[in-house]
């Protein structure tokens, strides 16, 4: 017995020495990418000299519209190469998870067993995860290549001074706007263009969005029209446009418990208290729902990805409206508004390289990747599936032009992407991302209870302690 | 003589006692007492009533998921994406299920589905009957440790070992293969589990007088045993047919390229199938398909499946054979304008 409880003792006494334990956590931030250094740049060209085939792991699912796209892109890739190079082609695979989650796990798994794939669809939020398995993007891609990408789509590709994954399954968070309601308003509505020209002295603030979602609320007979709706607080969002921080940039503290995270907090319950906003925590499918609801024109704004922008515009583009014209209204997007600065958030993902392939499997991934990021590709990928296209050049290719005279709000996304963090602020981490942001959306509703009556010093406060938790658990 | 009379005696007080026996019994009741019983018959009656209205809803909140999902599936985009609760319908849209069958590549998927349910359904007994009878039946050292060690497993989510898992079987080459698909369902605890406890019903005496006469213990399994326990084993047949055809997120973890993925895989891609927004009418009409072949499996075995679950036993609810809900209905109708004048039965009694 006495054995026992001293093996026991022993046990529990290293589990707390290794739970206490420096783990080498680096505090010297992520590094910047355009550093001043000569990277050992893989060569250009087609390198290999005999046939390779190579794995590719997409996170989206094959029958979907990005799996769809991808697989016929990686067929183009695939034909290209057994045209020009018959005696050494590349031959792509490509198979598909059917989401981030799982896929991270079997990556985890496929990393320790060596049967990972060369390349993999990471989620930005996921990113640090794979930092030491990865081939650093700047030995792939140019200096100029590199700029030539909006620089909101590089938020969170560096960890630990590695640029871990290119880019190419972008997004962002932009506000739906339905302009024919906001227009009959009366009120000036800016546009994108607007807003990009003299971001100083735009209109386009919280309280006058506020203001304008007011008008727009309304109710003819049994139908109701609201100004906005979301799921809730947006934390980047809300506390970037107030020039402040989030988390510290290794993502070990929140920064949220504060005045302005109160002011914020304030805002988001004052829209649903003044009955601007529909009340998100009393119906289940909230977020499908105003999906629905600004689709058939009942909502103004909404808060939402910019990867349903291409759906959503194309539904009202096909539905007639009472003169049984179409489109069913006129229908735009919008930055989240500024306290002090604009911001627009990345999300999606990305692709990475892993660094345990043979030489040849690698150079054959390597050459696929800059095909894949090739403007003509990059444009092709995103119109046909809503996704953003992640450089300059790719929108000024003759695809991305001609399909911007049909639908020019994804160009309007994708320029609003210059809106970075606000001077003398660090993101953190995209790890923060994954670890914490759902429970802060989740404890954040929290101000919407008792008819959104509730003790807003309360909510922030138990929401901050949860999130510190969170990130306490896993430093 | 006295002799005579006590037989005398006793044969008519016998056959007093017999007519007595036999006579209905008619208790007097006042009309007090008539009333209360009256009373008492129709609050039965309301309760039933209740009952009946309560299984309805208890029904109606299990079918109505169902019906909302076909509701859904026949909708137009425009319409579906409101997610309207209701189950009204414009206008049907059965092209909906021709899109789904395409986008989904359902000729492609349906074709696993059926090879991954039908392999795990032919090959499952010769591994889990005999496993069964073993921990049923026969002792040997280990039996309680290695139950142990199986029961643990059915304990721990599938989400918790996926990464050792999937390297032990990255390992030894299963990823990708119909084999290391198949593995872990021939080896299923829930199989073992209940069978082995169907097997633990069957009297010792049977197997006992099966060995005296010399019955290996394969004959006495498959012999004596399987036959007895046979609702079981339809039973457990459609309960794995349903969850291998429905299978998520094994097929999933356990597949890298499209040539072994399944039906569920494909369908809940149908999610993104134009974007993040998803097409509720095609996810919809897609699962419709899915489903379809386990409610027809459903209502042909039903009734078999249900006799297997309470244990092999015919369903009688509260005993003996039972009119429809509608016939009785009708008869108590019929009742009210055949009822009998309360006075006039009373007169009758008293006549009597």
């Amino acid at each position: 017995m006495k054995k026992i409880s001293l093996i026991l003792t022993l046990v529990m006494v290293s589990l707390f020495m290794v739970a206490c334990g420096d783990l080498g956590e680096e505090t010297d931030g992520n590094g910047e990418i355009y550093v001043d250094q000569e990277w050992d740049m893989f060569d250009e060209g087609h390198q290999v000299i005999s046939p390779v085939e190579i794995d590719f792991w997409s996170a989206n699912s094959a029958v979907d519209v990005h799996g769809t796209v991808l697989a016929d892109l990686v067929s183009q890739f695939n034909a290209y190469q057994q045209d020009t190079y018959p005696d050494s082609p590349i031959r792509v695979n490509v198979s598909f998870q059917g989401g981030y989650i799982n896929q991270n796990s079997k990556l985890q798994a496929a990393l320790i067993s060596n049967t990972n794939p060369e390349l993999a669809m990471v989620g930005v939020s996921s990113m640090a995860l794979y930092h030491e398995n990865v081939i650093d993007q700047r030995r792939i891609f140019s200096y100029d290549e590199i700029r030539d990408i909006y620089e909101g789509f590089l938020q969170f590709a560096m960890y630990k001074h590695v640029f871990v994954g290119y880019p190419y399954f972008a997004a962002s968070n932009v506000i739906l706007l339905n302009r024919t309601l906001a227009e009959a308003t009366g009120m000036t509505v800016p546009t994108v263009d607007e807003i990009l020209a003299d971001p100083e002295n735009s209109i386009w603030t919280w309280d006058y969005m506020k203001e304008l979602g007011s008008k727009m609320r309304a109710t003819v007979g049994e139908e109701e029209f609201w100004g906005l709706a979301a799921s809730g607080p947006a934390l980047y969002e809300m506390m970037f446009t107030q020039g402040v921080n989030v988390y510290n940039e290794t993502a070990t503290q929140q920064m949220f418990n504060n005045e302005y995270g109160r002011k914020g907090f304030e805002y988001w319950q004052s829209l649903v208290q003044e009955d601007i906003m529909k009340n998100p925590v009393l119906d289940p499918n909230h977020g499908t729902r105003i999906q629905g609801e600004f689709t058939s024109g009942h909502v103004g704004m909404l808060f939402s990805s910019s990867s349903v922008t291409k759906t959503i515009f194309e539904i009202v583009n096909s539905t007639p409206n009472q003169n049984n014209e179409t489109p069913l209204f006129e229908m735009d997007v919008l930055p989240h508004p500024k306290v002090t600065n604009f911001y627009s958030n990345q999300s999606g993902g990305g692709i990475i390289l892993f660094n345990n392939k043979s030489n040849a499997r690698t150079q054959a991934a390597v050459e696929f990747l800059r095909w894949l990021q090739a403007p003509e590709q990059n444009a092709y990928y995103s119109t046909h599936t809503g996704y953003l296209a992640s450089t300059k050049s790719a929108i000024e290719t003759d695809i991305w032009q001609d399909y911007k005279a049909i639908n020019p709000l994804l160009d309007r996304v994708i320029s609003l992407m210059i809106f970075t963090t606000p001077e003398g602020t660090k993101l953190p981490i995209g790890r923060a991302k994954a670890l914490a942001d759902d429970d802060f959306a989740k404890y954040a509703k929290g101000i919407y209870y008792e008819d959104a009556q509730a003790d807003i010093d309360a909510v922030l406060k138990e929401t901050a302690e949860r999130v510190q938790y969170i990130l306490d658990a896993n430093s | 003589m006295v002799d005579m009379n006590m037989q005398e005696l006793l044969n008519q007080s016998r056959s007093e006692s017999t007519k007595q026996a036999y006579a209905p019994v008619i208790k007097e009741l006042t009309p007090r007492q008539l009333k209360a019983v009256k009373l008492k018959a129709r609050i039965k009656y309301v309760l039933k009533i209740i009952n009946y209205i309560l299984i309805l809803g208890v029904g109606i909140s299990f079918i109505y998921p169902f019906v909302w999902m076909f509701v859904m599936s026949v909708r137009s985009q425009t319409e579906a994406v409101l997610f309207d609760a209701g189950l009204w319908i414009n206008e049907f849209h059965w092209e909906n299920y021709v899109e789904a069958w395409h986008r989904a590549r359902f000729s492609q998927y349906l074709g696993n589905s059926v090879t991954y349910a039908v392999l795990v359904l032919g090959l499952q007994y010769f591994f889990i009957v005999p496993a069964a009878y073993a921990f049923a039946r026969m002792e040997f050292k280990g039996n309680k440790l290695l139950f142990g060690i199986k029961q643990l497993g059915m304990m721990l989510p599938a989400e918790a070992t996926l990464i050792p898992v999937y390297f032990f079987y990255a390992k030894l080459g299963l990823i990708d293969t119909w084999t290391g698909l198949v593995l872990p369902s021939m080896i299923s605890m829930f199989g073992i589990y209940m069978f082995m406890n169907q097997f633990k019903t069957i009297p010792k005496e049977i197997i006992e007088s099966a060995v005296m006469d010399r019955a290996k213990n394969r004959t006495i399994m498959l012999r004596i045993m399987v036959p007895m326990i046979f609702p079981v084993f339809i039973t457990h047949l459609l309960l794995t047919f349903i969850a291998n055809w429905n299978d998520y997120y094994w097929v999933l973890v356990m597949t890298n390229t499209e040539a072994l993925k399944t039906l569920p895989v494909a369908v809940r891609g149908l999610l993104k199938a134009d974007g993040i927004l998803p097409p509720w009418h095609l996810v919809m009409a897609g699962n419709m398909m899915q489903l379809a072949p386990i409610l027809i499996m459903y209502i042909l075995a039903n009734s078999q499946m249900k006799r297997a679950m309470i244990g092999g036993r015919k369903i009688q609810f509260g005993g003996g054979e039972k009119t429809g809900l509608m016939k009785r209905m009708f008869h108590k109708i019929g009742q009210k304008f055949t009822k009998t004048d309360m006075k006039q039965t009373l007169k009758e009694v008293n006549h009597l």
